[in-house]
């Protein structure tokens, strides 16, 4: 078998994303992880909630399940449960992830299981046409709130960390390169990984441009990610976003404490208990 | 002297073990051949308030509680206050005379039996815990019945306790026969073993259990929720022995989400709640429709709305059941109503889902998920059923070269596509909740959309072929008609037997699936007669349903909704004085 390339994991059909859509560079980050890692497209599944950016897995060659708001992570997880040889991956918007499904989010963190949350979070819905997110900042004018957002932002990273997590790290859509680098230690981490995405929204949230993240996101020169207390401090960073793996430390997988199940057992036996 | 037709009803505080006081005298007299009906009452509380047991006994049948009592064992004085105008002439009542006074002159007629229930254990069992083990004792005693057969259910019980545990219960349980026994002459009722096949004792939710289990079923999520809890309690306890993975999720709708996951990943898989849990599974019901995900869901009802009365009994979401989720998809209802049927039926709703790849419901309710029975053993063989229509690596490798990808929602006659799992070599696509193409991906052109509802609702069609026709019990030809659903077959049967006793020519028509609905078969059976529709709601849902499939309208209606299951001495009547009314107007 030839070495995948990225145009061998691309799907028929083409994404619809507007130009200039942050969504862009994490369908190719995927699609470069996946086969960079060297992965059988046909054992990894990519579960999605709604949102632009949730028809993700019809644009990319693997299995995939385009669900529902904010219930991918139950989903996928069941999935792994049920097959331990996929590799799955969640992609879900800031609103899928951190709104409607923060149960399945925090609960995701905690139970450690070994999949990927691949966030792409770009401060506002999208899908439908502009309103505020659980990430939207103070103030933030968009057509649910024309007086400016007056909920304090949630702060995923802060909240994943605390919820338990073993893997939470933060990328940019601008830079790919180390997106790639983060969707690749993602899938590669053994247990439950968040990766955080900053991503533009050229239509409805403009003013969160490249150039706004370019300025706002740098690169920790020192940093000991098995530190929580270290991972905390930069994850409540409110001026500037530290880019990379905030956190990574190994801690048994819920399959590691979930024993592969047996053949079906003996129902007759355990009829005889209830005589 | 009455043999083997007994009413027995133990009451105390919640906390005081009432329901494990039941299960022990079923149990010893399930072991012994008799027909055994096990119900609770209780409030939702963990230690207050007052709890009852009624455990009715005969001996050719026991489907429901009656209301009279012919033995009651009173933990406490409240016992005896609540139940004491339930008591049947020739009744007894065993109490602690070292804990609450009762005077003869408060239950003329009755047989009052003073058994120091808790000086006995603590003397003779070395710790007032074995109360309870006394009282069935006593209860035995009084009976003359079942000696030997208390010994070994204590054994069964109690045995990987250690033997000084079992020698305790042996005491407690031996004093209490003695006890009893003083009292034994004076007291009418007799139970008597009987050859009889081996028999279970056991609550619907352990028979939908192992229903699934006999099915294939190896995953099972679910959020605690009475009363279906106790589905995720006895999966959890038999997951490792019986092979299956249990998770409790952290809310329905995760449960359901997480059922569909596995069941797309090629697993068998079911969830269970009750009305308000499955509230919350409603939209992901509707991607089961949607993606063609087979799912089985268990749906134990209890009175609503909204919290309602947790710990009591309802079959109000019939409708709901039928129609939950957005959008229209088909979809599978089945209301076992009995043990017998919890677990056929749950087998089955497991063989339609895989083989319609579409949801399935099993609609329980509190009466007959909570309730205890004795059962001969089911037969689990040849339940696993078939996966139905599996795509192979040839029609895949077809797909691809005819079409460039593998079509997972393929048009067919009967709306059923092949399907494969993730994993495949060569069959990529992404399931979606979205309209889509027959690949998988999202479409909304008008041609598409209608090819692929007809597609989807054609199975429905193709199903009815599936669907047992509806069952009719009693004097087939009576005038007197009555109908229900799920667990209301209980009573209603006991109902029949005494309308015949009356000399009332009457019979039952058992609606256990309700969607698709045998339409054809039900107007068949219901033309031309005196239909009297029982139903545990307010709204006579079925009657509803009934009348929207045939055409007829049931205008008799028994309706409850106190949150009691029904007692058939109640339906017998009112469908008498129905039967009357109609005759003579």
């Amino acid at each position: 078998m030839h070495e995948l390339s990225v145009e061998d994991l691309s799907s028929e059909t083409r994404p619809t994303w507007c130009g200039g859509c942050g969504n862009y560079p994490i369908l190719i980050a995927v699609k470069k992880a996946i086969a960079q890692l060297g992965l059988d497209p046909d054992k990894v599944v990519i579960v999605s909630g709604i949102g632009c950016g949730s028809s993700f897995p019809h644009w990319v060659r693997t299995y995939g399940f385009h669900t529902i708001h904010g219930r991918p992570i139950p989903l996928a997880s069941a999935l792994k449960m049920a097959n331990r040889e996929l590799t799955v991956l969640v992609t879900a918007g800031d609103g899928d992830t951190y709104g409607i499904g923060a149960n399945h989010f925090l609960h995701a963190m905690r139970r450690n299981l070994d999949i990927t949350v691949l966030v792409q979070n770009n401060n506002i819905y999208g899908l439908t046409e502009g309103q505020a997110s659980p990430t939207s900042e103070l103030g933030k004018v968009t057509k649910s709130t024309p007086y400016g957002v007056v909920e304090a932002p949630l702060n995923p990273l802060a909240v994943a960390l605390s919820a338990g997590a073993t893997f939470v790290a933060r990328a940019f859509s601008g830079n790919l390169q180390h997106l790639t680098e983060m969707v690749k230690a993602a899938i590669q981490h053994r247990g439950v990984a968040l990766v955080d995405v900053l991503q533009p929204c050229v239509t409805f949230n403009p003013a969160y441009s490249y150039e706004f993240w370019r300025n706002r996101t740098y690169l920790p020169g020192q940093h000991d990610a098995q530190d929580i207390h270290a991972a905390l401090r930069l994850a409540l960073e409110e001026d500037r976003r530290a880019l990379g793996v905030l956190y990574q430390v190994q801690k048994p997988t819920l399959l590691d404490m979930m024993p592969l199940p047996k053949e079906p057992g003996n129902l007759s036996r355990l009829m005889e208990s209830f005589v | 002297m009455r043999e083997n037709a007994l009413c027995w009803r133990a009451g105390g505080q919640a906390g005081d073990g009432i329901m494990t006081v039941g299960q022990m005298f079923g149990r010893v007299c399930s072991r012994s051949g008799l027909h055994v009906c096990v119900s609770a009452e209780f409030p939702s509380l963990i230690r207050g308030g007052h709890n009852s047991v009624w455990v009715r006994v005969g001996g050719d049948s026991a489907r429901a509680p009656l209301r009279g009592t012919d033995l009651l064992v009173a933990l406490n004085r409240e016992s005896i206050d609540r139940h004491a105008a339930s008591l049947n002439p020739g009744a007894a009542v065993i109490f602690d005379p070292d804990h609450m006074e009762v005077r003869q002159e408060e239950l003329p007629g009755k047989l009052l039996a003073p058994i120091p229930l808790e000086s006995i254990a603590r003397h003779d069992a070395g710790d007032k815990i074995y109360r309870n083990v006394v009282a069935v004792g006593a209860t035995l005693g009084l009976l003359d019945f079942g000696r030997d057969t208390f010994r070994e259910v204590l054994q069964s019980l109690f045995g990987r306790k250690g033997p000084e545990v079992i020698a305790a219960n042996l005491a407690a349980a031996e004093q209490g026969y003695e006890s009893g026994a003083q009292f034994s002459e004076q007291y009418p009722h007799r139970l008597r073993a009987q050859p009889a096949e081996k028999r279970m004792l056991l609550t619907g939710n352990h028979a939908i259990a192992m229903g699934a289990l006999a099915a294939g079923c190896r995953f099972y999520s679910a959020y605690p929720m009475t009363p279906a809890s106790e589905l995720l309690h006895f999966l959890a306890r038999v997951e490792r022995e019986q092979g299956i993975v249990v998770r409790q999720s952290e809310d329905e709708i995760a449960a359901l989400c997480m059922a569909l996951g596995a069941s797309h990943a090629g697993v068998r898989a079911m969830t269970g709640t009750s009305g308000g849990g499955f509230a919350l599974m409603g939209e992901a019901l509707s991607l089961a429709g949607m993606s063609e995900t087979p799912v089985v869901v268990v749906v134990a009802s209890r009175p609503g709305p909204s919290t309602g009365m947790p710990t009591w009994t309802a079959q109000g979401d019939l409708r709901f059941a039928a129609h939950a989720g957005h959008g229209e998809f088909p979809r599978f209802v089945i209301a076992p109503g009995d043990v017998g049927e919890a677990f056929s039926c749950t087998a089955h709703a497991f063989g339609l889902a895989e083989k319609y790849q579409a949801p399935a419901i099993v609609l329980s309710d509190r009466f007959l998920s909570m309730g205890w029975w004795s059962q001969p053993l089911f037969s689990g063989e040849g339940l696993v059923p078939e996966r139905g229509k599996l795509a192979d690596g040839a029609l895949l490798q077809e797909m691809r070269s005819s079409f460039g990808r593998p079509l997972r929602y393929r048009e067919s006659e009967d709306g059923v596509s092949p399907r494969w799992f993730p994993g495949t070599p060569g069959g990529a696509f992404s399931a979606s909740g979205n309209e889509h193409d027959e690949s998988g991906d999202t479409c909304d052109k008008v041609e598409n959309r209608k090819r692929q509802m007809d597609k989807r609702l054609r199975k429905m069609a193709a199903a009815e072929k599936d669907i047992p026709p509806p069952q009719l019990f009693g004097d087939e030809d009576a005038e007197l008609l009555l109908a229900g659903f799920g667990s209301t077959k209980m009573p209603a049967l006991d109902a029949l037997e005494l309308l015949s006793e009356r000399g009332i020519p009457a019979a039952y028509l058992h609606v256990s699936y309700l969607v698709p609905f045998k339409a054809e078969a039900v107007r068949r059976i219901i033309s031309g007669r005196g239909l009297v529709v029982v139903e545990g709601n307010a709204d006579g849902q079925l009657a509803g349903m009934i009348a929207e499939h045939t055409g007829i309208i049931a205008r008799q209606r028994i309706l409850k909704y106190d949150g009691r299951p029904f007692f058939p001495d109640e339906i017998a009547k009112e469908a008498e004085r129905i039967g009357r009314t109609a005759c003579t107007s």
